[in-house]
């Protein structure tokens, strides 16, 4: 047998919550294209409760990092240390990241500690390690290769791999390792916990997207694109037109200059389209959209249009879905009312 | 206080942006700006600058000639000078090797602050400024959203995913800002004017790195592929139904979840 099949590919997944997480699966099923997965997941200490019966590909192991006592902003430099440790001790044959912030900052010190490329946006993997990304928001895809040390890759949020070969089993090998965090040299004052973005899905991640743009005329005209969203169980985004005006705030912004999506349905409301938006959302599995003016370039990449005002078409559509439903729609209301605030 | 800022020169995001055939950014034939992030990287830098009795302003442009324009448009803004990093052997360099030689060329001075986008609108990594603060060993801070200059620190809020943090930094410190951080100036007419009289000093590989030890590629482009083309669909007008009708397309294409 030859060294390179033993080495194994690290997944990182880091957790505020007690589930393993959708992304930290798909991520393990890339992984699990060039070897078995390793996966090292930060997260609570009574997160070790949710890993009982949780299914993976064939050969996954779990390594539990407790980071109760962590500031949130230890994660990337300790990550990084226990990470780059485990690489040089044990071997690896490439690191997998989730694409958030921190995930990017961890991969981009992992890249320099281990004198290793690094690849971004990585949506997905070959048996080989060659990784396809996403190149101006969809407009392209290319298919590129780490040639010098072990791949650094940074997973697109919100990816769904293809498993048709693969066979999964509940896990049955997952230690914990304790380790001090790493602080970092900046002081840490506050940090404020922002209820609006947990009560919707995550717009990278979300199945649904409702995005309002300039027709949506005012911050009070966003209730309409939240509630919509809410019955579609979906996320709120905003065009770079409205989130300019200040009708919502600009980490919903979905466009070249903001955030990029592809969900399954994709619901433009009052959003002309823009190159700059039409570049955050083209890759939409489907996409609706409803503007009031006919020659609205977004139509001309529509799978549905619809030429009226958003502000009847919209709560005429989130009114018949609840219907199609089954639900309640004083009840929903109520529950919507609560969570606009 | 010596502060640099990082720009990068990239297609404007107005118009389509294609690759070529190596698999690089198309950048003939395409109107090119300074990436958006990085005015606003500047005027961070300057509104900095403003409230201090000396400090010199430098902004730092890896890529090919044309690349001045990009920072003698700083230098328009109120940027004192620029460095170009200008060299063939570079096009198409990767992320690592981009970061290497945009170390080199900010360790050759005693910069107290180094100032990046969080991401360029054509790369969208959002990694170069982490990279050069491995490479340079300097404390960063990602994601500023917004930066207050005291006596002898700068307190900083992050916007990250779920939450906002505020942080305390001294210098020297690499920051990378958000596109909340400031608003970019018009660039004045007696600006451009003074333009002309900033230097730009232009640096090639040879004055960074001795001759053997030219950063090698860290990633290689395989190939590409357009993605395929989006298609108009039906449009309808709404006559009272608009509501309906998308919800029977949605439900027909079994798309209510």
């Amino acid at each position: 047998m030859s060294v390179t099949t033993l080495l194994r590919p690290v997944v990182v997944w880091s957790t505020s919550e007690r589930g393993v997480g959708a992304q930290a699966l798909e991520m393990l099923k890339l992984a699990a294209r060039i070897g078995a997965p390793r996966l090292v997941v930060f997260g609570p200490r009574d997160l070790s409760l949710a890993f009982e019966g949780f299914v993976a590909p064939v050969g996954t192991e779990i390594i539990h990092v407790p980071n109760d006592d962590w500031l949130p902003q230890s994660f990337p430099l300790s990550a990084t240390s226990i990470i780059e440790g485990l690489v040089r001790e044990e071997s690896a044959s490439a690191v997998l990241i989730d694409g958030t912030i921190a995930g990017r900052e961890l991969a981009a010190r992992l890249s320099a500690r281990l004198d290793s490329g690094l690849i971004l946006d990585v949506l997905d993997l070959d048996a080989d390690g060659r990784a396809t990304v996403s190149n101006f928001g969809g407009n392209y895809y290319t298919r590129c290769r780490v040639i010098r040390g072990i791949p650094v890759l940074v997973i697109h949020r919100g990816i769904s791999v293809d498993d048709d070969s693969m066979e999964f089993i509940a896990v049955a090998q997952v230690s914990e390792r304790h380790v001090d965090p790493v602080f970092p040299a900046f002081v840490e004052d506050v940090s404020l916990n922002d209820p609006r973005a947990n009560s919707r899905p995550n717009l990278e991640e979300a199945r649904v997207v409702v995005a309002g743009g300039r027709g949506v005329g005012s911050i009070e005209g966003f209730a309409l694109v939240e509630s919509l969203a809410d019955a579609l169980h979906g996320a709120v985004g905003a065009s770079r037109a409205a989130v300019d005006a200040g009708y919502y705030p600009a980490r919903f912004q979905v466009g070249q200059t903001g955030v990029s999506v592809s969900p399954d349905v994709y619901i433009a409301l009052g959003i002309s389209g823009a190159i700059q938006h039409r570049a955050g959302m083209q890759s939409s599995r489907i996409v609706v959209s409803v503007n009031i003016d006919e020659n609205a370039p977004i139509f001309d990449f529509s799978d549905f249009g619809v030429v009226g005002d958003l502000f009847e078409v919209a709560p005429q559509l989130r009114c018949r879905i609840l219907q199609l439903r089954g639900v309640d729609d004083t009840g929903t209301a109520r529950d919507d009312a609560s969570s606009v605030g | 206080m010596n502060i640099a800022v990082c720009i990068k020169q990239v297609p404007d995001t107005y118009s389509t942006r294609h690759l070529n055939t190596n698999g690089r950014v198309q950048r003939d034939g395409v109107e090119l700006v300074v990436d958006e992030i990085d005015l606003r990287a500047v005027e961070l830098a300057i509104q900095i600058a403003e409230n201090l009795d000396d400090s010199v302003l430098t902004a730092v442009c890896m890529g090919p000639e044309r690349a001045r324009d990009a920072l003698i448009d700083c230098l328009g803004l109120g940027m004192h000078r620029g460095v170009h990093i200008c060299d063939d052997r570079l096009a198409g360099a990767d992320l690592n090797v981009t970061s290497k030689v945009l170390s080199a060329a900010l360790s050759r001075e005693n910069y107290d602050l180094i100032i990046c986008g969080n991401e360029s609108t054509d790369g969208r990594g959002g990694c170069v400024s982490t990279l050069i603060a491995e490479f340079m060993n300097l404390p960063i801070v990602t994601c500023a959203e917004h930066v207050t200059a005291r006596e002898s620190d700068f307190v900083i809020t992050r916007a990250l995913e779920e939450y906002r943090s505020t942080v305390v930094a001294t210098v020297p410190l690499v920051l990378s800002v958000t596109d909340k951080v400031a608003e970019p100036r018009f660039p004045s007419f007696r600006g451009i004017r003074a333009a002309r009289t900033r230097p730009i000093e232009i640096l090639s590989l040879d004055d960074l790195f001795s001759n053997a030890s030219f950063p090698a590629e860290y990633s290689e482009v395989l190939d590409f592929s357009a993605a395929p083309a989006r298609s108009r669909g039906a449009v309808l007008p709404s006559n009272g139904r608009g509501g309906v009708l998308i919800a029977d397309f949605l439900d027909n294409s079994r798309l209510l979840f």
